[in-house]
């Protein structure tokens, strides 16, 4: 922080008086040092400074006093305590003209040294009131200097100060000052002093100077710190923008290949926690990325470490593949069992207002109240009112009954030709009740397997949405495990440790969650194919009934 | 900024003890400092502090009030530059930066011996 002047005020009277207190207009600063300056019309005047914030100021730096019986006298106070200030001189004994100046100098780390001085009749030369040279100790700084005169004529700052205030009327109007205030900022050890310029009066007047240099306080940077990778720290910054021209390194940063070949060509980065600028990253050559910090599935990509956090919200996952949606299960094309007179199908079929999908496995045995895994079938999702009327029976050779009439117009007499004579149709092989129940059971069965269908496609909805759960879960973790760890290198008390905590026992339920989606669908999936077997061996067992009957139909027409 | 008066006391005995606050009205905002004029009489008393004055500004039309500056004035002859006794003395106070235009100022007196005291307190 630059030393500098952050506030100064003065007052003065022409009364006779012990003490003369002027607060600060501002709180000072924590860490200000002060400069105050006290003066009267004697020269058998001494002072005590204090305030209220700090107590005394101890001894003055210099006490100067001329031959007409002014004298001034400067202190300092490095140091200070922050808040409300009022500072008071106090005289040994009533003095006339009383005055006191006060200037709060920031940016300090402390008084460095003094000059004061008393001349008569400097002249009107440039610079020739003069505190004489001092050399400060170290640079940069700040040198806070000060004249008074016997009379209002207020000199001019020299060559190369910043004026301060003008002040000390003693009862004159504004412009008719006694005293100036001024301060430079020293870049240099070299002895400087500080002057004024005297354009009125010849030059013929008595002035008092002094002059208090303030060393500047050191740069606030904070050292660098070389990034220990063997700690698992790296250091983040408050804000990140991970796009251009911030990824400069792009071109130049070696990241392990998986992440090389991966990132440049189609990631952009812009985060919230992450500073990847130097000197963060001034350890690209060495670092060495964790294993885990990978995980690329192909379309989507997340990468995840101690180190760094590229998950949402730091990575824009606008590049990403969104996850894959859950697949919506269309009954009117999976559900097209018909089940005695009850069609499932669609209008029958309320599919748009099934809740949703059950867990309860469905048994398609127990009549009306059948449940799958997607549909509910009792009321109010099955309607049995609306009900399409049952389908025509199926033409089966026992359901021929024998001659039927076919009556010609309505006075038609029963005389040949009228009256056709429709010979009955020899029977049909009676189906057995095996073959029947075979037809219904393969029914039963392509049923079960559209099912079991909707079955697999609701797991594999189920197992991305476990998979995206364990992610977001990982995701919390390694933030949690990173905020203990930044703690850590801070040297702050790790109270997140339970959120880290928190964050495994979610992480682990959603991994036992996934494992449990992926046994019940690799469970669907063996039913399935032992089903389909099923239906297959049924399939062509029906085949072999249905040539059979053909052959026995066509047998008998000949 | 012309001198603009605030606050007047007229000349008047006071004993021992606190007197005020005398309050202002509401100050002009330019102001670049205050200045109080006093007046005294034969009777000031010859050695010894006499009373202190201080000064309380208020930013917000007297809702809070904060020190501003004192003085504490002592027995004896006031002079001016030039030595000679005067019954009048002036105590000027710097007011850095533009205020607000809702500032107030008010002024007590604590007496320490009695005495014949008239002031005026103008902005400058």
């Amino acid at each position: 922080m630059t030393v500098s002047i952050l506030q100064e005020r003065e007052t003065s009277a022409t009364a006779s008086a012990s003490s003369i207190a002027l607060a600060f207009s501002s709180n000072v600063t924590a860490g200000s040092s002060i400069h105050s300056l006290c003066a009267s019309n004697s020269d058998n005047a001494s002072y005590t400074c204090a305030d209220t914030a700090n107590g005394s100021y101890g001894a003055a730096l210099d006490n100067t006093a001329n031959s007409l019986g002014l004298r001034l006298s400067h202190f300092k106070l490095d140091g200070s305590a922050a808040g409300a200030d009022t500072v008071t001189s106090t005289l040994n004994t009533a003095t006339a003209n009383p005055a006191i100046w006060i200037r709060e100098i920031g940016g300090t780390s402390g008084y460095d040294t003094h000059k004061a001085n008393a001349q008569g009749s400097p002249g009107t030369g440039t610079d020739a009131v003069t505190t004489g040279t001092a050399a400060p100790s170290v640079q940069p700084g700040l040198l806070s200097g000060f004249c008074f005169n016997n009379i209002w004529r207020t000199p001019l700052v020299g060559t190369g100060f910043t004026s301060g205030a003008k002040g000390w009327l003693f009862g004159n109007a504004p412009g008719a000052e006694y005293a100036q205030a001024e301060h430079v900022r020293y870049t240099a050890t070299t002895a400087i002093a500080a002057t004024f310029t005297v354009t009125t009066g010849g030059g013929t007047d008595t002035y008092l100077t002094a002059a208090a240099f303030f060393k500047e306080s050191a740069a606030a940077t904070a050292p660098f710190k070389p990034v220990d990778t063997d700690e698992r720290v790296f250091p983040r910054g408050p804000t990140t923008d991970f796009a251009p021209p911030n990824l400069l390194t792009q071109q130049t940063l070696k990241l392990p290949p998986f992440i090389q070949e991966e990132i440049w060509p189609r990631t952009f980065y812009r985060g919230v926690h992450t500073d990847f600028h130097p000197p963060n990253l001034l350890t690209q050559g060495t670092l060495k990325l964790p294993p885990f910090i990978q995980s690329n599935d192909g379309a989507r990509t997340f990468w995840k470490g101690v180190y760094t956090d590229f998950s949402p919200p730091n990575l824009l996952a606008s590049k990403f593949l969104p996850p894959p949606p859950v697949p919506a299960v269309d009954l009117s094309q999976q559900v097209k069992a018909k089940w005695a007179s009850i069609d499932f199908s669609p209008p029958n079929l309320l599919v748009a207002l099934l809740p949703v999908p059950p867990t309860v496995p469905g048994d398609w045995n127990t009549g009306i109240r059948v449940k799958g895994v997607y549909t509910d079938f009792a009321a109010p999702n099955l309607i049995l009112n609306t009900l399409a009327p049952p389908p025509p029976a199926p033409l089966l050779p026992q359901d021929i009954s024998g001659i039927r009439l076919d009556a010609k117009g309505l006075r038609s007499d029963f005389l040949p030709p009228n009256l056709t004579l429709l010979l009955p149709v020899a029977p049909l092989p009676v189906s057995t009740g095996a073959g029947r129940h075979k037809s219904r059971q393969a029914a039963h069965q392509r049923h079960r397997l559209d099912i079991l269908r909707a079955q697999i496609d609701a797991f594999k909805g189920q197992r991305a949405d476990a998979e995206l759960a364990l992610i977001r879960t990982e995701d919390v973790e390694v933030r949690a495990r990173t905020r203990v760890l930044k703690r850590v290198r801070l040297k702050k008390p790790v109270e997140q440790y339970a959120q880290v905590s928190r964050a495994i026992t979610q992480r682990n339920v959603a991994l036992e969650r996934h494992r449990a989606i992926l046994r019940q669908l690799e469970q669907a999936q063996a039913t399935h194919a032992q089903i389909e077997r099923e239906i297959e061996a049924a399939d062509e067992e029906a085949a072999l009934y249905l040539m059979h009957f053909l052959m026995m139909e066509t047998e008998w027409r000949e | 900024m012309a001198k603009q008066t605030q606050i007047t006391i007229p000349l008047t005995s006071l004993p021992a003890g606190p007197r005020g606050p005398f309050a202002s009205g509401t100050l002009p905002a330019a102001l670049s400092g205050y200045q109080v004029d006093f007046t005294n009489d034969a009777s000031w008393p010859a050695a010894g502090d006499v009373l202190t004055v201080s000064v309380d500004v208020s930013p917000d039309n007297g809702q809070t009030w904060r020190f501003d500056a004192s003085i504490t004035l002592s027995g004896g002859h006031w002079k001016d530059q030039q030595g000679v006794a005067v019954n009048t003395a002036a105590w000027n106070v710097s007011v850095p930066g533009i205020g607000s235009s809702t500032r107030k100022m008010r002024v007590t007196l604590t007496v320490a011996q009695p005495c014949t005291l008239g002031a005026t307190i103008s902005t400058l």
